[in-house]
């Protein structure tokens, strides 16, 4: 096994997504995950090497890092990725891709909120029997505030704004 | 026998001390163009982004924490990410800054906010910050700077550029 990512001098004990890492990285790391909060998903890469010796719970709600595992996204540098290598800021999930209107909205879609703050995916839509008006859209999001990964509708949990990105 | 020398003016002593005056001169437009920009390393009255302290350590991987920045609260708000899922989070989010920009440290190191569920006094600053503002490189809070660190006015800049980008 190759030398630890973080600690040259020291010789690597396990490895995570192709990275090796040494006897006091793997304690913090697995120290780390038992900070993680209960509605993040997945929990066990949840985590950064946040300065000498400390590895820490990534900072934010872990929205975006949901989505990021659903849709296998790996987008930005190193420091942008959990510690599999997956993406975990919104600005940097949706990089790239196009806006697509509510009427055209299709499952696996990526939700955003107005302010760019909050991410999930669309799990259903649900066409409307009225002509001209918007199909029921429900969108499956790791929700910090119920506190597990939920299923909301856009019209009501939402609030019917945001956009959607393909 | 002797040599005589001829008495030094002026104009020798600066001849004889070019590398002083050169390095002197040096030195001053150095400190000018310091001078020109703000403190947390974003030119003053420019539209660029700001720019977070740089990256340093042999033993990371790129944009891992800065070792030395010079203020905590800037390196962790400058470029940083905010996510929030309900109003009532955003409404926390934002009395915790206009705490950071209206209490002296010792209060803001007793005060406590709502947890995501809006549990009342269930977050410490650091740890509300930590759940909601996702820094531009991965660092920690230093707990031990981050309230003095509130005082700085390159603090209290980065902490209104955060309340503007809320109501954008």
């Amino acid at each position: 096994m190759s030398k630890c990512v973080h600690h040259p001098g020291r010789e690597g004990v396990f490895t995570v997504a192709l990275q090796s890492y040494c006897a006091a990285c793997q304690t913090g790391i697995e120290a780390a995950r038992l900070r993680v909060d209960r509605h993040v998903e997945p929990k066990p890469c949840f985590i950064w090497y946040a300065s000498a010796n400390n590895w820490q719970p990534i900072a934010g709600t872990g929205c975006a890092h949901w989505v990021a595992h659903q849709r296998g996204i790996k987008k930005g540098s190193r420091g942008e990725q959990c510690i599999e290598g997956y993406t975990y800021r919104v600005r940097t999930l949706i990089q790239g891709l196009r806006t697509v209107e509510v009427a055209d909205v299709k499952v696996d879609d990526i939700y955003v909120t107005p302010t760019k703050d909050h991410t999930g995916l669309v799990l259903r839509v649900t066409a409307s029997k009225t002509a001209g008006k918007p199909p029921t859209i429900v969108i499956r999001h790791a929700s910090s505030g119920q506190g597990r990964v939920a299923d909301n509708e856009f019209a009501t949990y939402f609030h019917g704004r945001g956009s959607f990105h393909r | 026998m002797s040599i005589e020398t001829a008495p030094r003016t002026p104009t020798i002593d600066i001849v004889n001390h070019r590398w002083q005056w050169i390095a002197a001169a040096c030195w001053l437009c150095v400190g000018l163009a310091s001078a020109a920009y703000a403190p947390d390393g974003v030119a003053s009255g420019s539209i660029a982004p700001p720019v977070p302290a740089a990256a340093s350590s042999a033993t990371s991987f790129a944009g891992a924490a800065p070792k030395a920045a010079a203020n905590s609260v800037v390196s962790y708000l400058a470029g940083a990410e905010i996510q929030a899922e309900t109003d009532a989070q955003r409404a926390e989010l934002r009395r915790a800054f206009n705490d950071m920009l209206s209490r002296p440290a010792d209060e803001l190191r007793t005060r406590r906010y709502a947890g995501f569920d809006g549990t009342p006094a269930a977050r410490s600053l650091p740890e509300l910050l930590s759940g909601h503002v996702v820094p531009r490189t991965p660092q920690a809070i230093d707990t031990a700077r981050f309230f003095e660190d509130t005082r700085s006015p390159a603090a209290r800049r980065a902490v209104r550029r955060l309340l503007r980008q809320m109501k954008q």
